[in-house]
């Protein structure tokens, strides 16, 4: 890297990064504890040293093009152990919320979920679309139809053109930024890396070898708790995508009755549902009791942490109490969190791209580049010196004997 | 004998069944008659101290000989008033390194007896030197260090003489903006540092302060010195001019000393200048000036910045915007920092502190201070601008102790950039100016736009001016500086000593400080000045050898005006008669017999320490004839660090030859040649002089005494022509206190070179 | 001098010494305390001084004559301050002085050394063992020996240690294990406060591997190392097995600077690694020493020897912190992991032995002064008292010959509470 470079410092960018969460970037005096405290950083021009100096001369650019924020994992080992308490993965988590905002598409959809004066419109649109719904289907009447029947609280077809568009939306909004995201990468890091590269579906499928199993996860130290609860979580959503989807194809193809209204057939869908929707539930709730709990372990959180994490367990939790309240016999129970959960689902769809769910994007997107220039090789211990052999002077022997 | 001797052979220690105590005994009452001769074991017990007291008494013993343990121990139980009292080491010099039983080991001991009783003869009863003195201390400079001086002087209740040449007390803190305090939190500035500090010294009865004032010159000795004080003006020039022709002819001499040429001719001026600095010369005092009589000086003069020309290559002079870190204080001060080239205000700011891409040379003159004095200016800026950009190039941030608080405070600043670097140049277009670094800690070169670049550059002492204390001393004006160029001691371990005896220096002539290290040194130097003027005041010596009333005294009438002594005085108390001869100042004197060594006729003397008393010493030694093959070597060794080091050898009971003799010496330097021709001619086959390392990093507490006896022993070759003898015979050695574990090597490795010659032929004469 | 009043100092250490010096030869009345049986506190276990690499001895041995000579210093080892009551110019002082156990007539180790009892060498920093009777080193002041009492006393019933106890009263040392402490009570005009430091202790840093590596030792122990009359009488080996150093790294700011446990930088470490690098290379021509650092705070004069320093290409300096030591388990080499921050590369790299570059921890951050009215600071520096002056690194953390430079100056701040006014 020895290109010369013009700086201009970025006042502003540096102020809004502290704003962001990133509040003590600038006690960092490049001692480079971090880059080796960090278990997963790569051997060469490792982060999150390098970030730091960034981010306190303020080089936006620089920032924002640098893959290496999504290769961190938040397990806060460079926090824990750094010198000066300069929270180094709170300043990469902080970058990450702004290349988010900057590459959301529409890009005031960035803001709508970023900014925290924005919550109530936020939230206010899905739950007025689910609202609007319901009472079009039958004027917000809770106790009805008993047994359980969703279908006649809201009815499906409505539904499901709603939230296959909000999910049209979201990915392909999500597939913009991540499009323009690669590009930005490709464009702004010349030379990267060493080797040729290689070509973006192989590097993909590198890169999901080593995130579905977690695997470098799982070599976080300081926070190895949040990897089984990331690993819940992550799972556990599989497992419910996996399951709505199959009753969807059952509904609306096969025309069954849904899972909560059909017999023993169903009771494998059932079993899935259910331990993924717990596994999912139980993964948040680790999360969140740790970030409540223990801030200084599980790193500060931003709004835009808490934004993301609470519609997740929302969707999660209200899915769950949706269940137990339909067999705990209580019908209005039901449709009243049944319409919660879908308010949920729907924030969840729509934000995808712009809350803190799109990391699931950009990381896997980010470390598939990596993969792809080469980056992550590893230097070898270097061996123990030792000097050419000479002969013994006899005085060493005498030396020892005073 | 005379005078009147005890002589108590201590049979402790093994001292008993290593030694026949009582041919002993007999040696010492056959050969000198000592009034009392007794045996028994461990002296040091308190009822063994009183017969020995009752000895005194009884028998009016003039003198007490101690046999047995090192005089480094026990000095504070064998001490009788009024009595002379002598230590002869047969433990750690004799049974601790030697076999027990034997014929050498017992030859040892009785020559250690038969040197120790000769010893007491020689001494002479001198009172000790006291002349009238006085106590006033002379504080040059009112910056921190000069006000903390005198405040903390008067404080314990002494005089003082402030002298500044500014009309404000203050110095520095007068032309800062801002300063830091090295007080909790460390992370705050204060405006006037020294501002209560100026109105005590202003209030204090006992300080008269002299404003727009130098000192024209200081004569006399410690206890006794006169300080001409005369307003400051152009006389300034004539008086530098006559250093500088006095430093030219110095110059000159060193280098004939050195290649041997001869000087290049002389004017009147500069034969005047190579007389000396205060001989025959009289003080021209036909302007207005004031005499005060001081007891000691505490040089305070502080220091001005570096001379920013050799920062040319930085854009200095060449861009008016590049400034150094001094000017930018005095922008600070006037508010609103602007640019000097027009007017503009100023938004970014490029602080250098560190050094070019290929400078190599260190900069002692910033120490630690330049980088703090850049952090706070940083401050400066963005309190004056808050959008102000503040670079911060250095090559290692030194923020020490609890500064670092300092720094991570400024660090915590938005708007300062700090990044290591080497700078590679600042050039210029109309608009600003761009600096380039190296190795930053952006991984790359890097190139900042700025409006403004400020150099750290270091804190010169003014003493590199001019000798300030204009001493009418035979050596010179100057206080002597240490390797590094700054008037500051080079000793580790007593960081005030200077080569001019009652003149201490403190503050930034000794090295760059901030405020509050330069208050601190000043107390310190203050309390050394009021401990010399107690100590003349009693007849005693200063440092190292503090509490010695012996002082020299010269037999004038032999002198032949050689100069040696005055000139080798590593403290210059010598001063010159105008008909040439030697003029001692037993106040400026530190007691190291470095003169005794220096002069060819013998002619100066200790009333406890003197040529003849060491030469009779070494006469006295038995001398086996040629065929006994029992060769005898004298080995001189200094009593600072050689001898501890025999002792140390002796109590980790390490062995080496029984043929050595050592005699200990005030200091190697006080070696005299007529010494080894004595022993010589009286048949010993060697000689030793084992001292402490010389050189840059010397270690000598009398600065270059082991580096004098060097010299004086390479010059001994003739005398060794003379009587037909190899030059091996006399060696020096270099040993630290610590590598006692070298010194059986070092004396048998001796012995072997010996043992390749004859015996020395004049055994016997 | 009539009318003054005495001036107590606490600590003997290097700066103690030297304030109690210092007022003396002005003429005042001293009483000097240590709390060890030897003065000269850590300078005493150092082996040379930086920059001019002579042995802190010297310096020790002429401090230790005029001592001798200054019947108006009052010096009493092995003694504590129990409690100062009163004010400026009129303190009462309690000290508790624990008897040295044995009576002797300046004896040596030597004279001891068939002693069957053997105790850690603190003085080694527990690098050997030492004799439960002993002198404290060889140049010690007072010279004379000192015992151990609780483990000879757990000896005295065997035989050995009985016959033992008969040779030494043959020689004049008489054993004492039954001698009880003595309080005494001063009366004093001030008080020069100057306990020092501790070396930080090097198990708090997690993961630079002291105490789990048997390779990693700390820079004080390096000190010994190196000395003459240390464990390894000079010779510089590694603790695991004895093996020749060829290849020694030291670990700066290991717990200094750092918030989570010295935030303060200590100041003298870097020389201290610059000075025992030159250790090496004396000893050892063909060894290689490998300083990391985060800034190398070598300022002033002390760049004129970190310039020379560097000219030893077998001396390399890399600005990068080590983060993490870990030991090979068959050579028992050491694994130091860092960033190589100039050229932003990680280091892994094996030594064959770690040298941490641990900080000065002052005393008083551990044991107050038991004084009414004493601040510290942060981080239990002394800051001031009334009539209580501190001095040395109880101040700050300083080199030794700012430590004496500090020193005088504190000693007439002490002289201005007692001069006769």
């Amino acid at each position: 890297m020895a290109n010369e470079i013009i700086v201009e410092p970025d006042l502003q960018f540096t102020k809004d990064l502290i704003k962001a969460g990133a509040n003590d970037l600038k006690k960092c005096y490049q001692c480079a504890t971090c880059s080796v405290a960090c278990r997963i950083s790569p051997d060469n021009s490792p982060y999150p040293r390098k970030e730091m100096i960034w981010a306190q001369w303020g080089l936006k650019d620089r920032l924002l093009n640098d893959p290496d924020v999504w290769l961190c994992h938040q397990c806060n080992d460079c926090s824990t152990l750094c010198p000066r308490g300069a929270y180094p993965a709170d300043v990469l988590k902080a970058i990450r919320k702004m290349l988010i905002q900057k590459l959301s598409w529409p890009s005031f959809m960035g803001s709508l979920v970023g900014e925290s004066s924005m919550a109530v419109l936020a939230l206010g649109f899905p739950a007025l679309v689910v609202l609007l719904l319901t009472y079009f289907s039958n004027g917000f009447n809770f106790s009805s139809p008993k047994p359980v029947h969703y279908g006649q609280f809201i009815g499906y077809i409505p539904i499901q053109i709603i939230y296959t568009l909000a999910l049209i939306f979201a990915v392909v909004s999500m597939v913009f930024s991540l499009k323009n995201y690669w590009a930005m990468l490709d464009a702004n890091n010349p030379g990267a890396g060493q080797g040729p590269r290689k070509g973006f579906v192989p590097s993909l499928i590198e890169a999901l070898k080593e995130i579905l199993p977690h695997s470098t996860f799982k070599d976080c130290e300081a926070n190895y708790i949040r990897y089984i609860a990331h690993f819940l979580t992550f799972w556990g959503m599989i497992g419910l995508l996996v399951t709505t989807a199959i009753v969807a194809f059952n509904i609306d193809i096969l025309h069954l009755a849904p899972p909560s209204r059909s017999g023993p057939g169903t009771i494998p869908i059932k079993i899935l549902g259910n331990v993924s929707a717990i596994a999912f539930v139980v993964g948040l709730a680790i999360m969140l009791v740790r970030r409540i709990g223990n801030p200084e372990q599980a790193g500060n959180s931003s709004y835009f942490d808490w934004f993301f994490l609470w519609i997740i367990f929302g969707t999660g939790a209200t899915g769950l109490i949706t269940e137990l309240s339909r067999w705990a016999g209580s019908a209005s129970g039901a449709y009243f969190f049944y319409m919660v959960h879908l308010m949920f689902v729907l924030a969840l769809l729509l934000y995808l791209p712009f809350s803190k769910f799109a990391h699931l994007g950009y990381r896997t997107i980010a470390i598939a580049w990596g993969k792809s220039v080469g980056r992550n090789m590893t230097v070898p211990v270097v061996p123990n010196f030792v000097p050419p052999v000479r002969a013994e002077e006899p005085e060493a022997a005498k030396e020892a004997t005073v | 004998m005379e005078p009147k001797t005890g002589l108590y052979i201590d049979t402790g220690y093994g001292i008993g069944e290593a030694l026949d105590i009582e041919a002993l005994k007999g040696v010492a009452t056959d050969e000198f008659k000592p009034a009392v001769c007794k045996a028994e074991s461990y002296w040091s017990d308190p009822d063994k101290i009183e017969i020995i007291k009752s000895d005194i008494a009884s028998e009016g013993l003039k003198a007490v000989v101690i046999a047995g343990s090192s005089p480094r121990v026990y000095q504070d139980v064998f001490k009788f008033d009024g009595v002379i009292t002598e230590r002869i080491n047969l433990r750690e010099h004799v049974v601790w390194c030697q076999p027990p039983s034997h014929e050498d080991t017992q030859m040892l001991a009785e020559d250690y007896v038969r040197m120790g009783l000769t010893k007491v003869t020689k001494y002479q009863d001198k009172p000790p030197f006291t002349e009238e003195t006085v106590k006033s201390i002379l504080v040059i400079g009112a910056g921190a260090a000069g006000l903390s001086a005198a405040l903390d002087a008067a404080n314990a209740g002494y005089e003082v003489f402030l002298v500044e040449k500014e009309a404000e007390l203050g110095g520095w803190a007068n032309k800062f903006s801002k300063a830091f305090t090295g007080e909790p939190p460390y992370d705050q500035l204060v405006d006037s540092p020294l501002k209560s500090k100026i109105d005590a010294v202003k209030s204090n009865a006992k300080i008269k302060v002299f404003a727009s004032s130098r000192v024209y010159a200081i004569s006399g000795a410690p206890g006794m010195f006169d300080a001409v004080i005369r307003p400051d003006g152009p006389w300034i020039d004539e008086l530098n001019h006559k250093q500088d022709t006095w430093l030219k002819v110095q110059l000159a001499r060193q280098k004939q000393a050195q290649e041997g040429g001869t000087a290049e001719a002389q004017t009147e001026e500069e034969k005047a200048a190579a007389g000396g600095w205060a001989v025959g010369e009289e003080l021209a005092l036909d302007f207005p000036h004031e005499k005060v009589r001081v007891g000691a000086v505490v040089l305070a003069a502080g220091w001005r910045p570096e001379d920013p020309a050799k920062y040319e290559s930085l854009g200095y002079g060449k861009y008016p915007d590049v400034i150094t870190n001094v000017q930018m204080e005095e922008l600070a001060r006037n508010g609103k920092i602007k640019r000097p080239s027009d007017g503009k205000d100023v938004n970014s700011i490029a602080f250098l502190e560190c050094r070019e891409e290929n400078s190599e040379n260190p900069f002692l003159n910033n120490s630690y201070v330049t980088c703090l004095v850049t952090l706070k200016q940083a401050k400066y800026l963005r309190e004056s601008n808050p959008n102000g950009r503040a670079y911060i190039f250095y090559e290692n941030m030194r923020t020490p102790g609890q500064y670092e608080k300092f720094y991570q405070t400024m660090q915590d600043d938005p708007g300062v950039f700090l990044s290591t670097g080497r700078v590679l140049g600042v050039s210029g277009d109309g608009a600003g100016l761009a600096v380039e670094v190296k190795d930053s800690l952006l991984g790359e070169r890097l190139k900042v736009k700025v409006d403004m670049v400020v150099l750290a550059t270091g804190m010169i002492p003014v003493t590199e001016d001019s000798a300030v204390v204009n001493l009418r001393y035979r050596q010179g004006p100057f206080l002597p500086k240490n390797p590094y160029g700054f008037n500051d001691s080079h000793f580790i371990c007593f960081p005030y000593e200077t080569q001019r005896t009652g003149i201490y220096a403190a503050g930034c002539v000794k090295s760059p400080m901030d405020f509050q290290g330069a208050e601190s040194d000043a107390t310190g130097a203050a309390l050394k000045a009021i401990q010399c003027a107690e100590l003349v005041s009693r007849g005693e010596a200063v440092h190292p050898r503090a509490g010695d009333q012996s002082y020299p005294e010269l037999f004038v009438t032999r002198c032949t005006q050689c100069k040696r002594c005055t000139d080798e005085c590593p403290f210059g108390a010598y001063d010159e008669k105008p008909d040439g001869t030697p003029l001692p100042n037993p106040t400026r004197c530190r007691r190291c017999a470095i003169c005794m060594g220096s002069c060819p006729e013998r002619i100066i003397s200790f009333r406890d320490h003197s040529v003849d008393m060491i030469g009779s010493m070494i006469k006295s030694v038995n001398v086996p004839d040629e065929y006994s093959e029992k060769p005898r070597v004298i080995v001189f060794i200094c009593e600072n660090d050689a001898y501890p080091v025999v002792d140390m050898a002796g109590i980790n009971r390490l062995q080496y030859s029984g043929f050595v003799r050592f005699v200990p010496l005030r200091c190697l330097g006080n070696i005299n040649l007529v010494w080894i021709a004595d022993a010589l001619s009286k048949g010993i086959d060697g000689i030793m002089l084992i001292g402490c390392k010389y050189g840059d990093d010397y270690q000598c507490h009398f600065v270059k005494g082991s580096e004098l006896a060097n010299y004086r022993v390479s010059k001994v070759a003739e005398t060794l022509q003379r009587l037909v003898l190899e030059s091996e015979r006399i060696q020096l050695f270099q040993l630290s206190i610590d590598e006692y574990g070298k010194l059986p090597d070092m004396i048998n490795g001796f012995m072997d070179t010996l043992s390749q010659f004859d015996p020395n032929p004049y055994k016997g004469f | 001098m009539a009318g003054n009043k005495t001036i107590l100092v606490v600590g003997g250490g290097i700066s103690g010494m030297t304030a109690a010096l210092e007022a003396a030869e002005v003429g005042y009345d001293v009483v000097l305390v240590e709390r060890q049986a030897y003065l000269g506190g850590r300078v005493a276990q150092l082996f040379k001084y930086f920059p001019k690499l002579c042995p802190p001895t010297c310096g020790l041995e002429i401090n230790f004559k005029r001592l001798r000579s200054r019947p108006n210093v009052k010096v009493h080892t092995l003694a504590e301050v129990q409690n100062i009551s009163g004010s400026p110019g009129d303190f009462t002082v309690t000290l508790k002085i624990n008897p040295r156990y044995v009576d002797d007539h300046t004896a040596t180790t030597k004279d001891v050394e068939d002693c069957p009892v053997e105790i850690p060498n603190d003085f080694n920093y527990q690098m050997d063992k030492v004799k439960a009777i002993r002198l404290p080193y060889e140049m010690a002041y007072p010279m004379n020996l000192v015992a151990d009492k609780d483990a000879l006393a757990r000896a005295k019933g065997d035989s050995a240690f009985q016959a033992f106890a008969q040779s030494c009263a043959a020689k004049g040392i008489k054993l004492n294990l039954d001698a009880q402490p003595q309080t005494a009570e001063i009366k004093a005009a001030s008080i020069v406060w100057a306990t020092g430091w501790r070396p930080y202790d090097a198990t708090k840093l997690t993961k630079l591997g002291y105490g789990t590596c048997k390779n990693v030792i700390t820079n004080v122990m390096m000190e010994r190392l190196a000395a003459p009359n240390g464990p390894t009488a000079g010779q510089i080996v590694r603790p695991s097995d004895g093996k020749k150093v060829n290849n020694l790294a030291f670990v700066q700011c290991a717990g200094s600077r750092d918030r989570n446990h010295l935030p303060y930088c200590s100041s003298i470490c870097c020389l201290a690694s610059l000075k025992q690098a030159t250790y090496l290379r004396e000893f050892n021509p063909d060894a290689q020493a490998h300083i990391f650092y985060i800034d190398l705070r070598a300022h002033g004069r002390f760049e004129v020897f970190y310039e020379k320093v560097k000219q030893d290409d077998k001396i390399l300096l890399t600005k990068g912190k080590i983060v993490n030591i870990t030991e090979d388990p068959t050579t028992k080499d050491v694994i130091l992991e860092g960033e190589d921050i100039l050229s932003g590369q990680k280091i892994r790299r094996t030594f064959d032995m770690a040298v941490l570059a641990t900080g000065m921890q002052p005393n008083t951050s551990v044991d107050k002064v038991p004084a009414s009215g004493v601040t510290y600071d942060e981080f239990g520096f002394v800051v001031s008292g009334p009539g209580i002056y501190s001095t040395g690194v109880g101040r700050r953390p300083m080199d030794v010959a700012t430590c004496m430079q500090d020193a005088t100056g504190v000693a007439l701040k002490a002289i201005q509470d007692a001069v006769g006014r």
